[in-house]
């Protein structure tokens, strides 16, 4: 006996024909990762037709109650379904998040590239620059920016994206220093290929997988801070039912009744879990020099 | 006598995630008292696997699943951790490859040394200790070992740190010394060094030792037995001198036939087809039976057992004299040698149009001064990797750049491409001087002027299938592309590769398989110029083998012009037409192939050539060698006058005053930097 292979499951078998996602599915953490985005994104499209009452409809009578089978989760202090709320809520979290996540990622990575591939003068200027933005913390910097501004919806995501870019620049930065001394970076300049190509063709692919986990991992941090700044007033207006706003209300009733919080907590725990879940294996089944490790 | 170690059917099994892999099977073998017992084999062959089985240090997937590791009689397979702990550094005792890595860098040599013999001696009296571990590493060679055992790892060279390695493992007197490639990242002078050391060391103490390497030169200049590994089986065992003069395993022979040599270069290597099977498919009856020349129905289906002949053991179907026609001659007769030197000869004068011409190039490499000391006008510091070198290069010439680390070759080449930007002196390709152009005009002249490079996987974009890498050269310097496909399959055959090869990642492909790779990536706008950097550091014999018939082929094919940058002489011999020795960012001696091998006109060179490892024992007493002393001075501060004369064994007081010029001696190809050349007699083979 040299080589024993174990054998595979029809499940397998099938899993094994789909590209990227077959392999995320065949990992436990990465299906149940998945499988929270997925329910996330189902909210997000169907809250019409799966929450059970309009979110915006006060009840009185009904209010602060826990979960009944009226009310799945039970209903706030003005007596609204906390259940449509964060269905609902879904909606917000992906507009607010998604955009600005990608402004932070995409502006960064520009920064990023430049001062780590040119170097010099412009490393220095873009790392002060950065750093000085790094140095506001981020509510008071988004507080000012929003104050001048006006608060609203697309403010909130430009202000974001913004107090996000000089974290992803610095990661950027630092994997390129580390690519650029990657023999295959020398190979291809003894090739004669220019700067812009080498940056682009050989040194970005190279170094997207931390800054997508990166990403993914920040969309809940996200999530929260808009939460933050809704409670600040500054986001999004009641009645619109963000998760932060479900979290700020209910934090003025936690005597009367937790459920709230508890669900509209667990609501972003489980996101986060889901999208960190999700982004570490589709990092590690994208890695090409992962491929034919795993198998024989 | 009793065997100091004594290996019964010895069986190492891996559990990894789909099954079980056996890494090693049936090994039998004894080392006796004052014995150096070599394992040799390619990568992958599992002889790293049974030294950590001995140290019972495998990693927590491996098992030893059968057999017996007897050692002074007691079985260190049934004994417990502490009990086998006990043994560790006492009785037997392991240095490792990369001595830079194996040292812990945040304590004190000192610190190290009675940390060592502190754990097996928690009663002794501190002062006692460090006079032992004082002792110990001068007798390892480390000057002033006093004030040096308070020194940190890294204030040490590399040469330095793998003795004060061996000096650690020897503090508790063991018995047995696992030595696993000690010297692979060592300089030819540091490895001869490191060797005689080793030998004096047994001859003194009378430890046992059991020497891993993939060096057949090693084995044949150090070593009483071998044992030949491959794919997990022991293949060939015996003495030294009968299995390097008569080996009789298919394996054994083909391993000698592929070792390069100056003496072989009129000739191809003679490769071993195919590659050593990975541990997930090997074949179900003899393991080397897919590559053997002998194989019949029976060695593919059944597994062979071991034979005894004239005192070799082998593991074989059936012993198969060595055919009359493939003497295992090492050296060709004169005539033969003068007729191959005439041609390179020829070769590199015949068209004497000049590729690359330097001219007193230097490039140094300036330390970034702080601010304060701009200002108070102190000089930065600077190593000045190439220091005036003049070379011309001719078409269809093979000149190989030689020296050890830190001798400026791989930077001179650099700059020759100017990937590195030269300080002063000019370099002119094809009549021009391209010394100062802008890198957007040097840009178009790199698809002329190609470059091979040391690691072969990662000079390979990651991300990227083998075909676009084969077309990125296209690409980059916009060359329309009629058929991609067709294309690729043409460079990977011309490099001896299967076309599909070409939707495999780099990770995916073995080192010798990226290396060629390489090769075809920089051939793929057919260039004049080809800069190969270590082109066979890290391959296996048999793999490396096949590079070289490569670039000779390849040479002959495009009449390509090469420079090649190594420490390997064996290769040089092999390849190259002319020979430029490096030290200290100088060329000391610049001459063609032969008469440098034959009757090298410097000192430096002499040396070189007497720790060449060849693959032969019965040289090992006859040759003459000399040991240099001492290490490469650092090129931020290099001697006065002639840089070698403080190792130069015959250096006067005019070599430390002042610099010899490179000028010729007899005749005018052959140039030496050396005030007394006429005192260097040694050549490769005799002296």
């Amino acid at each position: 006996m040299e080589f024993v292979i174990r054998p595979r499951s029809q499940v397998q078998i099938f899993l094994d024909r789909i590209p990227v996602l077959g392999e995320v599915l065949q990992r436990p953490l990465g299906a149940l990762g998945f499988f929270i985005v997925f329910m996330f994104l189902i909210a997000v499209i169907f809250a019409p037709v799966l929450a059970p009452y309009d979110y915006a409809k006060q009840d009185i009578p009904s209010m602060l109650q826990g979960p009944s089978r009226a009310h799945l989760l039970g209903t706030d202090h003005l007596g609204r379904d906390l259940l449509s709320r964060i269905i609902y809520g879904s909606r917000i979290a992906l507009i607010a998040a998604v955009p600005s996540v990608s402004i932070a990622l995409i502006g960064g990575i520009i920064l990023g590239l430049l001062a780590g591939y040119i170097g010099g003068i412009v490393d220095d200027i873009i790392v002060i620059v950065l750093d000085t933005i790094k140095a506001f913390p981020a509510v008071i910097l988004a507080l000012a920016i929003l104050a001048l501004l006006g608060p609203s919806l697309v403010n909130e995501i430009l202000v974001i994206g913004l107090a996000w870019i000089p974290g992803y620049a610095r990661v950027t930065r630092a994997q390129v220093f580390s690519a650029r001394q990657n023999l295959y970076v020398e190979a291809e300049r003894s090739l004669g290929a220019p700067s812009r190509r080498i940056v682009l063709r050989h040194i970005l692919p190279n170094i997207l997988a931390p800054l997508l986990i990166l990403a993914a991992m920040d969309l809940p941090v996200v999530i929260t801070f808009e939460a933050g700044l809704s409670f600040l007033g500054l986001g999004v207006r009641p009645p619109t039912p963000s998760w932060g706003i479900i979290l700020s209300e209910g934090f003025n009733f936690i005597r009367q009744t937790p459920w709230p919080i508890t669900w509209a907590g667990l609501t972003l725990i489980i996101t986060t879990l889901g999208f960190t879940l999700f982004g570490e294996t589709l990092r590690d089944v994208l890695d090409p020099r992962l491929i034919g490790t795993r198998r024989a | 006598m009793d065997p100091v170690l004594d290996v019964r059917g010895l069986e190492i099994k891996y559990h990894v995630r789909e099954g079980t892999l056996t890494a090693v099977r049936n090994l039998n073998f004894t080392v006796g008292a004052g014995e150096i017992v070599g394992i040799v084999g390619e990568s992958g062959c599992g002889k790293s696997t049974v030294a950590s089985a001995i140290m019972r240090l495998l990693p927590p997937n491996g098992v030893i699943s059968a057999g017996q590791i007897l050692f002074k009689g007691r079985d260190l397979c049934r004994l417990s951790q502490e009990e086998m702990r006990d043994i560790r550094g006492k009785d037997i005792s392991m240095i490792f490859q990369d001595p830079l890595t194996s040292l812990n860098p945040v304590f004190r040599i000192k610190d190290q040394m009675l940390d060592a013999q502190r754990a097996h001696h928690p009663q002794a009296d501190t002062k006692e200790l460090l006079e032992r571990a004082v002792r110990m590493l001068e007798r390892v060679g480390i000057p002033d070992a006093a004030d040096r055992i308070e020194d940190y790892p890294h204030q040490f060279s590399g040469g330095m740190r793998q003795r004060i390695m061996i000096a650690i493992a020897l503090l508790s007197n063991p018995a047995l010394l696992i030595a696993d490639e000690p010297t692979s990242a060592l300089d030819v002078t540091l490895e001869a060094q490191i060797l005689e050391l080793i030998r004096g060391l047994r001859d003194e103490l009378g430890t046992s030792v059991l020497y891993i390497t993939h060096d057949l030169g090693v084995v044949a200049q150090l070593c009483d037995r071998v044992i030949v590994m491959y794919a997990g089986n022991l293949v060939e065992a015996g003495d030294v001198y009968s299995i390097f003069q008569s080996p009789k395993h298919p394996y054994t022979r083909a391993l000698l036939r592929s070792h390069p040599s100056h003496s072989l270069r009129a000739e191809r290597l003679r490769t071993i087809r195919g590659r050593v099977p990975s541990l997930r498919d090997l074949p179900p009856g003899c393991k080397f039976a897919p590559r053997c020349d002998y194989a019949t129905q029976t060695c593919h289906l059944v597994e062979p057992g071991y034979l005894t002949i004239d005192g070799q053991v082998i593991l074989c179907h059936s012993y198969h004299p060595e055919p009359a026609a493939e003497p295992a001659e090492l050296i060709p007769d004169s005539h033969t040698r003068r007729a191959v030197a005439q041609a390179a000869v020829d070769r590199s004068f015949a068209g004497s149009e000049v590729v690359v011409e330097t001219r007193g190039l230097r490039t140094y490499f300036y330390d970034t001064a702080g601010l304060l000391a701009q200002l108070l006008g102190r000089q930065a510091g600077a190593v000045r990797a190439v220091d005036g070198v003049d070379l011309r290069v001719h078409r269809g010439e093979t000149l190989a750049l030689v020296g050890e680390s830190g001798s400026g070759k791989t930077t001179l080449g650099r700059t020759i491409l100017r990937l590195e930007r030269p300080t002063d002196g000019q370099i002119i390709v094809e009549g021009q001087d391209i010394t100062h152009w802008p890198q957007s005009k040097i840009r178009p002249l790199r698809a002329r002027m190609q470059m091979i490079f040391q690691d072969p996987i990662s000079s390979l974009s990651p991300r990227m299938k083998v075909s676009s890498i084969l077309l990125e050269p296209f690409r980059i310097h916009h060359v329309p592309v009629e058929d991609p496909e067709r294309t690729v399959d043409e460079l990977l055959e011309m490099v001896g590769l299967s076309s599909e090869q070409a939707d495999k990642y780099p990770h995916q492909l073995s080192g010798g398989q990226a290396r060629r790779v390489g090769i075809a990536r920089a051939l793929a706008l057919r260039p004049d110029l080809l800069v190969a950097d270590e082109p066979t550091a890290g391959l296996d014999v048999s793999v490396a083998a096949g590079i070289l018939n490569l670039l000779k082929d390849l040479r002959e094919q495009l009449n390509l012009t090469y420079i090649i940058i190594t420490h390997n002489l064996n290769v040089i011999g092999f390849i190259a037409d002319r020979v430029a020795v490096m030290y200290l960012g100088r060329v000391v001696e610049l001459a063609p192939t032969e008469p440098l091998f034959t009757a090298p006109k410097h000192p430096y060179t002499e040396a070189l050539m007497s720790a060449i490892a060849i693959p032969d024992p019965s040289l090992r007493d006859k040759r003459r060698r000399i040991i240099l002393q001492g290490e490469i001075p650092s090129p931020r501060n290099p001697p006065a006058g002639c840089a070698f004369h403080p190792r130069c064994p015959y250096a006067e007081k005019r070599c430390s005053e002042e610099a010899p010029l490179l000028r010729p001696v007899n005749g005018g190809e052959h140039l030496s930097a050396c005030h007394f050349p006429e005192r260097v007699r040694g050549g490769a083979m005799f002296a």
